[in-house]
């Protein structure tokens, strides 16, 4: 083992970053999941219950009488909204201390002179100790508050300790009265937290009145927690990919190190060391290996865990929920679960090849020809495995409605079923370059090529390494451009007007009428369509809401399908529109109904159409503006698309509105059609980036395994380099020769990995991704990545090449020839 | 002497295992003539293949002078002495050393596709010397379809086909059962007797020494030649 | 006179929500005396000099001071023979002087707005049972949550009620808890009594550590009392007292003994005696004697010797005497004071000790009143 040291070095390196990737991204998966559970739990507390408003809130008499008449006394009022502290995200907390001290909630430490001053003063906010020390906030000092476009002076009264930091990071309190102030809520709270049993739930059940809700907490929760779920397993899928390359890897090393020891073991077995005894001797060494390999993979998943974390929680910001709390919390299990998986997959890798150490005879354990020729007998067997690990694979595909899990299990059976085919088509691959390429080749390249399928159990296993790799990039690579593309057009099509304008304004008077008649007065404005953006309860928990106003006869929702007169019936107020995610989720079709909450009571909504939504994987619902003015009593305006003349100018148009709004005091702005596009694409692209560092992570682990691979490769080797350097080739063309044959194994994976890639990104696309987030999207090939695909992999065979090359080159041959 | 073809003299070489240094060559010295077959015996590990690998370049001596065809070896660059190999000298080993990824033809063809012959005379060539040791029928085989004295004779065609002026044969009959290795020899010394070269034959078989037309014997890293032939 | 506490009453009920959680380490150390030395009282207005009561308008909140309470004990006894004592508390205190005017008119206030945060207790004392009930709650006042009204009159937090259907009596107790609830209509029968020197009361040599105090010391009481599921009948007489103030103590008193005693003969009995630093009776203990037919005598420490027969100590190591005899000399009377049940103790955010005592005749051994012992020691 010595005498190759690099090859330990490159398995320690291989399955150290495989492991990494493994921890790290279950790190950070935790992280985001426990982020997610403290967001909720550390604004829900030990609560049962939620009641919870329509579009405006809940009115707050509605709390007074939950109290003095019903006498529910575990009842939490709470005012919230999003703020920002020192360009840092916040979400600002009105409660009542009192309330919150009786069930021990949120103001755990909150000092006396904090509670005190929060509920007497005006402008009094409290904050966790360690988010003071990172702003660097004493109490006392004044910081301004911005909520919307506005910037608000306010003093902070208290910090406090909290007994679990990472919850409430991101919070900040104020009592409630100067909530209602700060964000302009007066009169309405958003939420009733409450301690209920299930007797006192009913009677609280019936006695709220139309427009409000009782939700179970759990529930609630439950429902929100697993929409990003998904998300999790897609990225925890990614990682074990890698610890797949890692794998390879570790099978690679052992098995030479069996093969330079044959002597030493054959020559043990002759002294009487039994199978078993030879079996722990090779399991051992891979073992302590593995070892180290995994604690240091340990110790960089835990840098790596740190820079994903935020990725992914930037992801589940975007996509799912906010999360007020971005803490990276170190889970001692999923540490625990890096090293036993690192040591686990290095364990099975090296037993193969530690087994058939064994079982060989005494003396010719494993000479390179014997190897060699088994696995060539081999290969029938491994066709048919792979055949049927395919068939399983596609199999489990066909059901429309399978669990994520089985998809990436079929992913994986896909996935494995193509390596075993690596080893088959590289022998047939290279067959027909020398059948087809005869007379233009010489030995030298005869030699190159005839190599990678005479040292087949190294060359099948690089090249299936690195074909995995680069697949991945190829699958997700269409994906994410496919899901940009399909973004792309929808948003087109979804952003039908010219000119946007809405307000972060929630409970005041909104956007107002006399604002479209203004605003239509405008020359070049063709035409206002106000609508609304709300949350409704439904029986599947909250959903978005939109009450748009459509220009008659058109409709700027791209629908998928739809009842017939879909349109008329829905401008006439007679059901909602779907998204797709809403509809996939929770099986929905045109035609069938949905229970939501209206002011008149639960209304069982008949569905139109289904429509194409990129906004929420969540769902959300469609409906007219002149039903939902009509079911939830509310005139405000959250938006309003402004179409203009075919003719106007935009910038004029837009110039226009702006002086409109001059005079308007409340927070609200003007986008054009092309600001929201660049926005959301952005936003998309974001989303997107962990991908991408995941992608870059196993083309890495794939490196090594290719480099190790052919370390191994060209060192047993040595002496037919010895003997054609006898023969009169110069280290020149020994070095070019051995380079030319990396990156024809590199071209060759190239090839490979484009079908691969492909089924993989069609997989990803319609069945992960369905399953994950109910969306479809168009398919969408761009040449460009393909030739990436096929550069990648060139380069990095290639790369991975010129250290062996240099190394065969620079032998002695006189040595070399001397050590048979 | 107008027709001495190699000269050594006062060759050292040594080896370096760890803190010991080993001395094979202990100032060797040696004339050879052009077409002449010498015979070198020795023990194992006496050093002969080392003054073969120094013979032919594959080596460098320590000290003292190669001259090879009025060429000084020692002189040479790494670079320079593979081109020189590469035309100048044909080898053959105990082990046969084909390169197992290429047919009879392809392991033959590639000496001359290293020294630059056009495809053409590469066929004809290949074709004419697997003819001449009888493999026509093997020549499309890989080595390991082939038996012992098989190989050794595509090796003896790789040997010779770019008709070298020095071959170095370094114990090719050592792996071989007595008639196989009876029928090589003969081969070869039919075919060197067509090509008018120079061979060095490296062995511990006095049959085989008794073939040539002087025998040396190196000892104690000093080479004695024995004058005329002994019967043992 | 319960002046002490609605100066600690912040600091505590909040002190100890907190301690309820899992950091109890502020609470710990907070010294007592701190507190009570560390209130401001500026922007407050101060019980200074004698003023006019008006009924029923005093009985509504007086926002200016800091404290006030409303507080009601009482004796009675069901038909079957069980007997109760009852308390229920309404405490209201002001976190800060109210904002001055002119911030509040520029900008619009939310209702939930305002400085007062209320606390109430209840107990209840099975006698024959021997079980002591008692629990609090909290509350802030607006909106709508807590508060004391008049038109009609209504002093309430959360659900727990002290109302009339106009200003005058009968007033209803409604109180609902977990373990006990109260039902009961109280009627005078005698006119209020101004407490101290016409209404003002002062605890401590220094000016304005006083309070505005009058009582209701007699009204006779009718209801229900519910208690281990079952409701049962009672009717008996109740003590009202009134008081609110900005500051009563000085720094150096450690609490207090306070008794309210309603004898059979008619005559009722309130002394409280203050503690100095030493937990000796400080020279600004007084009381008031209301015979029969309400006239009033003044009780100076001169008249009264006070002198303790048996104590007993709380779990925290604090000792209150349970058993006193009272030698009321100015008018030759002697009581022996002994405590229904030894454990009375109110062991909530503020602890004290609070419950029903039984008044014998010194000399004659015989049950001659009943009444409410009330003693709080700070350190």
């Amino acid at each position: 083992m010595n005498r190759h040291r690099w090859q330990s070095w490159l398995t320690v390196i291989g399955v150290m970053l495989g492991v990494a990737m493994v921890v790290g991204v279950d790190l950070a998966n935790n992280s985001a999941r426990r982020a997610f559970s403290l967001s909720l739990q550390s604004i829900a507390g030990p609560t049962t219950h939620q009641i919870i408003g329509g579009p405006t809130g809940i009115p707050e008499q509605l709390f007074t009488k939950l109290r003095t008449e019903l006498a529910i006394r575990s009842s939490l009022p709470m005012v919230t909204g999003p703020v920002i502290i020192r360009g840092e995200s916040f979400s600002l907390l009105g409660v009542d201390p009192v309330s919150e001290a009786s069930v021990g909630r949120h103001t755990a430490g909150l000092q006396y002179q904090g509670l005190g001053t929060a509920i007497s003063s005006r402008d009094s906010m409290m904050l966790p100790e360690r988010a003071a020390t990172r702003l660097h906030l004493k109490p006392l000092d004044i910081f301004n508050l911005q909520i919307g476009d506005k910037n608000i002076p306010v003093r902070l009264a208290a910090t406090f300790p909290s007994e679990n930091p990472a919850a409430t990071d991101g919070l900040i309190f104020a009592d409630i009265a100067v909530a209602q102030r700060l964000l302009n809520r007066f009169g309405y709270l958003d939420r009733i937290d409450l301690i209920l049993d299930d007797k006192t739930s009913a009677s609280v059940r019936t006695w709220l009145p139309p427009g409000l809700s009782l939700v179970d907490s759990e529930s609630r929760n439950d429902n929100l927690r697993q929409m990003s779920e998904a998300f999790h397993i897609n990225l925890t899928a990614m990682s074990l990919l890698a610890l797949l390359v890692a794998t390879l890897l570790i099978y690679n090393t052992v098995t030479l190190s069996v093969l330079q020891r044959r002597n030493t073991l054959g020559i043990y077995r002759a002294l009487g060391v039994t199978r078993k005894e030879v079996f722990f001797v090779v399991i051992r060494e891979s073992l302590a290996l593995a070892t180290i390999a995994s604690l240091a993979g340990l110790l960089l998943g835990l840098l790596l865990g740190q820079v994903l974390v935020e990725l992914v929680t930037r992801t589940v910001n975007d996509l799912f929920f906010n999360l007020h709390v971005t803490a990276f919390i170190i889970d001692p299990f999923s540490l625990l679960k890096g090293f036993v998986v690192g040591l686990g997959m290095s364990l099975a890798a090296c037993s193969l090849p530690a087994w058939e150490a064994s079982r060989n005879q005494p003396i010719s354990v494993m000479q390179r020809s014997v190897l060699e020729r088994r696995w060539q007998r081999r290969l029938p067997k491994f066709t048919i495995g792979a055949i049927i690990m395919l068939a399983i694979g596609f199999v489990m595909l066909v059901p429309t409605h399978g669990t994520l899990v089985e998809g990436f299990v079929a992913l994986t059976f896909i996935v494995l079923g193509f390596c075993l085919l690596v080893p088959v088509f590289l022998i047939l691959a290279t067959r027909s370059l020398l059948r087809l390429f005869s007379p233009w080749l010489n030995s030298t390249a005869r030699i190159a090529i005839r190599d990678i399928s005479a040292g087949i159990s190294r060359t099948g296993m690089a090249v299936a390494a690195l074909t995995v790799a680069v697949s991945v990039t190829v699958g997700v690579g269409v994906m994410v451009s496919s899901f940009r593309e399909t973004v792309n057009l929808w948003l087109g099509q979804y952003l039908s007007a010219d000119i946007y304008i809405s307000t972060a304004d929630r409970s005041g008077t909104g956007l107002t009428q006399s604002l479209i008649v203004q605003l239509q007065a405008i020359p070049g404005v063709s035409s206002v369509s106000p609508s609304r953006v709300t949350t409704i309860e439904t029986q599947f928990g909250p959903i978005r809401t939109i009450a748009t106003t459509p220009i008659k006869g058109t409709s700027s929702l791209p629908l998928k399908h739809s009842v017939n007169n879909a349109l008329t019936l829905f401008d006439q107020g007679k059901g909602v529109m779907i998204t797709e995610p809403l509809a996939y989720h929770q099986q929905l079709a045109p035609g069938d109904s949905i229970n939501v909450v209206t002011n008149e009571g639960t209304k069982a909504l008949s569905i139109l159409g289904v429509y194409y939504d990129f906004t929420s994987s969540t769902g959300m619902i469609a409906l007219h503006r002149n039903a939902y003015r009509q079911w939830w009593n509310d005139e405000r305006i959250s938006t309003l698309s402004i179409y203009r003349d075919a003719d106007a100018n935009q910038m004029e148009v837009l110039k226009a509105i702006k002086m409109v709004l001059k005079d308007e005091d409340k927070q609200i702005r003007v986008s054009s059609n092309r600001e929201i596009r660049e926005v959301a694409i952005a936003v998309f692209d974001r989303t997107f980036e962990i991908t991408r560092v995941l992608r870059i992570l196993a083309i890495v682990v794939a490196f090594v395994g290719v480099l190790s691979a052919l370390m191994a490769l060209q060192l047993e080797r040595t002496r037919e380099f010895a003997i054609l350097r006898a023969t009169g080739m110069t280290p020149k063309q020994i070095g070019l020769m051995i380079f030319g044959q990396t990156s024809l194994m590199g071209v060759l994976a190239g090839i490979m990995s484009i079908p691969l890639g492909l089924v993989m990104a069609n997989i990803l696309i319609d069945v992960i991704n369905r399953r994950s987030f109910g969306w479809s999207m168009l398919y969408h090939m761009p040449t460009t990545v393909l030739v990436e695909a096929l550069l990648l992999a060139i380069f990095a065979a290639a790369l991975a090449g010129i250290y062996p090359a240099l190394k065969a080159s620079s032998i002695s041959p006189a040595q070399a020839l001397r050590e048979e | 002497m107008k027709n001495e073809f190699v000269r050594i003299s006062n060759l050292h070489r040594s080896f370096t295992e760890g803190d010991t240094s080993h001395s094979v060559l202990l100032g060797v010295s040696l004339s050879i003539n052009k077409g002449e077959t010498i015979a070198l015996l020795g023990r194992s590990g006496s050093g002969k293949s080392t003054l073969l690998n120094v013979i032919s370049g594959i080596d460098r001596a320590d000290n003292g002078v190669v001259v090879v065809d009025d060429i000084d070896l020692t002189a040479l660059s790494e670079h320079q002495r593979t081109l020189f190999r590469r035309k100048n000298i044909g080898f053959i080993y105990q082990f046969f050393n084909l390169i197992p990824t290429l047919t009879a033809s392809e392991n033959v063809a590639l000496v001359l596709e290293l020294n630059g012959y056009t495809p053409t005379q590469i066929q004809q060539k290949t074709d004419h010397i697997i003819c001449a040791v009888g493999l026509e029928s093997q020549k499309n085989k890989f080595p390991d379809q082939m038996s012992g004295g098989e190989q050794q004779r595509v090796a003896i065609a790789r040997a010779l086909v770019h008709s070298p002026k020095l071959v170095l044969a370094d114990e090719l009959t050592g792996n071989l059962d007595a008639e196989s290795g009876h029928n090589i020899l003969s081969l070869l010394q039919d075919l060197m007797a067509q090509s008018g070269g120079t061979l060095f034959l490296v062995t511990h078989s006095l049959a085989v020494a008794k073939t040539a037309d002087r025998i040396l014997t190196l000892d104690n890293g000093l080479l004695i030649e024995r004058e005329g032939h002994f019967a043992w | 006179m319960i002046s002490l506490f609605s100066r600690l009453f912040l600091a505590l009920c909040l002190m100890t929500l907190i301690g309820c959680q899992k950091t109890p380490a502020t609470v710990a150390s907070l010294d007592l005396g701190d507190i009570l030395g560390g209130q401001e009282t500026n922007g407050f207005e101060r019980a200074l000099k004698k003023r006019t009561f008006h009924f029923p308008q005093d009985h509504a909140a007086h926002e200016t001071f800091r404290n006030e309470w409303w507080y009601l004990t009482g004796n009675v006894s069901g038909e079957a023979g069980q007997s109760f004592g009852y308390q229920v508390t309404f405490f209201r205190t002001a976190i800060a002087p109210a904002l001055p005017v002119r911030t509040e008119i520029i900008e619009q206030r939310s209702n939930w707005a305002g400085n007062n945060i209320w606390m109430a207790h209840a107990a209840v004392t099975d006698i024959n049972g021997k079980v002591h009930h008692h629990t609090q709650r909290f509350s802030r006042a607006n909106p709508g949550l807590a508060g004391a009204t008049i038109d009609p009159l209504k002093i309430w937090l959360e659900d727990w009620t002290l109302q009339s259907v106009s200003n005058e009596f009968p007033w209803q107790l409604r109180v609902n808890t977990k373990d006990f609830g109260l039902t009961l209509e109280l009627k005078t029968l005698k006119n209020p009594v101004l407490q101290g020197d016409h209404g003002l009361s002062k605890k401590s040599a220094l000016p304005g550590n006083a309070s505005y105090y009058y009582s209701y010391t007699r009204m006779a009481t009718t209801g229900n009392i519910q208690l281990n599921g079952e409701q049962i009948a009672v009717s008996g007489t109740s003590w009202f007292d009134r008081e609110w103030s900005t500051s009563a103590l000085d720094k150096n008193q450690s609490g207090w003994n306070w008794f309210s005693l309603q004898l059979d003969s008619g005559g009722d009995f309130m002394y409280y005696q203050l503690l100095d630093g030493r937990g000796h009776a400080d020279v600004n203990s007084q009381g008031k004697w209301v015979d029969d037919k309400g006239g009033i005598i003044t009780i100076t420490p001169n008249d009264i010797t006070l002198t303790v027969l048996k104590e007993w100590q709380s779990k925290d190591g604090k000792r209150y005497p349970i058993r006193w005899q009272i030698d009321y000399r100015a008018q030759n009377k002697s009581w022996i004071v002994e405590a229904v049940m030894d454990d009375q103790y109110m062991d909530l955010a503020v602890k004290y000790w609070e419950g029903a005592v039984a008044v014998f005749n010194t000399e004659s051994q015989k049950l001659v009143g009943r009444g409410y012992l009330e003693m709080t020691r700070t350190r």
